[in-house]
């Protein structure tokens, strides 16, 4: 088990953590479109490519994205297998009664390109500024008031019951069910998070009630600091150019 | 004498049908600090939620003169900074700054007084330096003191928290104490930790099972060893000897 | 069972997705006080949080899902936790894809309302281990009802995903059955503990 920690390298410098959030996350949200979109294997590469870039670009250090994007990895694996055995058609290789079949493997390679793409592009997007900042750039790009309140409260308290579980689980450990039968230990997990989940949805009149206490009535109000500066505009056409180029030769093709 | 805090007959049940509270009777004058002691389940708690109509019960509350009810609940929340005991409830907020600034954005301030607001609170709890960092990161006695911070940011009249010093290792637990006998506003505290009332207050009221049984000098009724075995408290630890 | 991005050749499919799943969240949100937003945002941490324990099965181990457990406790909120759930998976933790999120939080929401409706079939059984029983039924179902879901939206995308299909259900077998007997204990733990939470989820 471990936090997640997409912003770790926040406080790093580069081009894309001095980027005006706004403008970054839409520009950013909208090649991760193109690049979903893209129709042929030229093109899903040269998304792929352009991801790259970006990772390299926002300096977050290469080990710390392979550990982030191994269920991607793991997906695309699990297609690259299971497709090419199932997807039937033209056979590349026969494999005594089955077969590798060429449409297959060619339709898992896309989507595993494609899929690569969109997953490196999350951290370019959500790892160069703090999650919280990145959350005010977004209720400035009109996302609703009420899913910014609730992403942010959800984000503040998931550490709260990480935290919590975690006391749970080592004192479980301690009193020796570590080892007990696998049913025995499944019960345990389930009381367990029982537990967890009473103490937080009890936990929720009370933070409730600590809102009200400081004047909140509906409407969550919060300061934040955006400025856009010509550098941030130039990024922004630079991006979401190359979002518009990718989309448009996907519809072309 | 001004009376600030006046609860005449207060009684309170929980829908499930615990009497938390039993016509209790409190005037509390203008920078008074009054310790709430009680055992667990006193109804200490119950109490203060009632200081910011949090809960409402049976019988009259008046906060500076105004009365504790429906159309009047915003500006009472003005007048009570009200601490909650743990500080993860109160900090909802992914950053200190956001938490701080919460109560003064609700008033509706402009951006400015907003961040002196801020600036001043945090300083006076002594977390300036945390102003940037998010709630997570922080220490349970950072966290208790940011807590005090976010009410202080409303500049209330009364300061009401609820057991303050509990969970706390000694030396975090000493500089919440000087810290709250710097203030010079009206303070109530609530707490079985009756060493640090006896340290921080000139008046104490004793509640069992939801009724004032004691209300006097601090120092009458942290001294009297029958009165608090009677009521399952110790003596502080400073008076056993 | 969380798709990533980039699956689908044809843009109609999570297009349509999303839009249905936000519009329901909208509904689900304009409906709703301001006072349900710390219960919703709560219930999306434990989501999320639970979500990281992993239980082994064999060589491998899977991590928990919930979906079940989140409705009973929700009642008819419970799209939301989901939903948020998995935007902040997607966000923190790379896990499930941005535009597949409308396939992902139909394919594991809606069967959080069959659990919902199937645990408030316990109050109709007297005998001590109902919850138990109905918290198994609730979680198993959730999972398989959610497995079933993905397996047509895959086929009806593009029949190639047939094979696929069916290997995700068949390798999430198990998981239907560890998520049954930790719902059914969760069940059992919250009936006995704190049987308010149970009664107050459909409000
Ligand atoms: N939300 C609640 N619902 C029902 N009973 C409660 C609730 N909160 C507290 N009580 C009960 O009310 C009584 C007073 O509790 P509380 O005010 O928390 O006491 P204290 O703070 O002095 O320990 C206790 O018997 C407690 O069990
Ligand atoms: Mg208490």
């Amino acid at each position: 088990m471990h936090l997640p920690e997409i912003d770790k390298y926040a406080h790093l410098d580069s081009p894309l953590h001095r980027w005006d959030g706004r403008v970054k996350v839409a520009c950013i949200a909208a090649l991760l479109l193109a690049v979903v979109l893209a129709p042929t294997y030229p093109l899903a590469l040269a998304g792929l490519a352009l991801a790259v870039a970006m990772v390299a670009l926002s300096r977050i250090p290469a080990t710390f994205i392979f550990l982030h994007v191994r269920w991607v990895l793991l997906f695309c694996l699990f297609l690259l297998v299971v497709l090419p055995l199932t997807g039937g058609g033209e056979l590349l290789w026969r494999l005594g009664p089955a077969g590798v079949s060429r449409a297959g493997l060619s339709k898992a390679g896309l989507i595993s390109l494609r899929a690569l793409a969109a997953v490196l592009l999350i951290f370019p997007m959500m790892g160069t500024a703090r999650f919280h900042v990145t959350l005010k750039a977004l209720r400035r790009l009109r996302v609703p008031s009420v899913v910014v309140q609730i992403l942010a409260f959800s984000y503040r308290y998931i550490f709260v019951l990480f935290d919590e579980l975690h006391r749970m689980l080592s004192a479980a450990r301690a009193r020796g069910h570590g080892r007990a039968r696998r049913l025995r230990m499944f019960r345990n997990v389930g009381s367990m998070l029982g537990m967890l989940l009473v103490r937080s949805l009890n936990r929720t009149t009370r933070v409730y009630q600590a809102m009200l206490s400081r004047g909140f009535r509906g409407e969550m109000k919060t300061l934040d600091d955006f400025h856009l500066r010509p550098t941030d505009l130039v990024k922004g056409v630079l991006v979401a150019g190359a979002a518009v180029l990718l989309f448009t030769a996907g519809a072309l093709a | 004498m001004s009376e600030i805090i006046f609860i005449e007959n207060l009684s309170y049940t929980y829908p499930d049908g615990t009497e938390a509270l039993r016509e209790v009777s409190l005037a509390v004058a203008e920078g008074e600090r009054i310790g709430l002691v009680g055992p667990n389940g006193a109804g200490k708690s119950t109490l203060l939620l009632h200081l910011n109509g949090l809960l409402q019960g049976e019988g009259r509350i008046e906060v500076c003169g105004i009365s504790v009810t429906d159309g009047r609940l915003d500006e009472v929340r003005l007048k009570v900074g009200l601490v909650f005991q743990d500080p993860d409830d109160q900090l909802f907020m992914p950053t200190v700054f956001d938490d701080v600034a919460f109560g003064p954005l609700n008033m509706d301030l402009a951006r400015p007084e907003v961040e002196r607001r801020v600036e001043q609170a945090l300083s006076e709890v002594d977390m300036l330096y945390a102003v940037e960092r998010c709630s997570h990161h922080l220490s349970f006695g950072e966290r208790k003191r940011v807590c005090v911070a976010t009410v202080l940011s409303m500049s209330p009249q009364v300061l009401a928290l609820d057991e303050p010093t509990t969970n706390l290792d000694p030396r975090h637990r000493r500089q919440i104490i000087e810290l709250l006998r710097q203030f010079e506003l009206t303070t109530l505290v609530a707490s079985h930790d009756l060493d640090a009332v006896l340290d921080l207050c000139d008046r104490v009221v004793l509640l069992d099972a939801g009724e004032v049984v004691a209300d006097g000098p601090a120092d009458g009724i942290l001294t009297d060893r029958a009165l608090l075995e009677a009521h399952s408290l110790e003596l502080p630890l400073s008076r056993q000897s | 069972m969380h798709i990533s991005d980039g699956v689908f050749r044809d843009p109609r499919v999570w297009v349509s997705a999303c839009a249905a799943a936000g519009g329901l969240a909208g509904v689900l949100l304009a409906r709703m006080d301001a006072e349900k937003i710390p219960r919703v945002a709560l219930c999306t941490s434990f989501f999320f949080v639970a979500s990281l324990v992993h239980v082994p099965i064999g060589p491998t181990s899977v991590h928990l899902l919930l979906v079940g457990l989140v409705g009973i406790v929700m009642g008819r909120l419970a799209f939301l936790p989901i939903l948020f759930g998995l935007v902040l998976q997607a966000l923190l933790l790379q896990h499930g894809g941005l535009t597949t999120i409308g396939i992902n939080v139909l394919t594991m929401g809606l069967p959080a309302y069959g659990a919902y409706w199937l645990f408030g079939l316990e109050r109709h059984f007297g005998f001590k281990a109902a919850p138990f029983v109905f918290g198994f039924l609730a979680g198993s179902a959730a999972v398989m009802l959610g497995l079933l879901l993905l397996k047509s939206v895959l086929v009806f995308a593009d029949e190639a995903f047939v094979g696929v299909a069916w290997t995700l259900v068949i390798a999430h077998l198990p998981l239907v059955v560890v998520e049954g007997l930790i719902t059914g204990s969760a069940g059992m733990f919250l009936k006995k503990v704190e049987p308010r939470l149970l009664e107050a989820r459909g409000a």
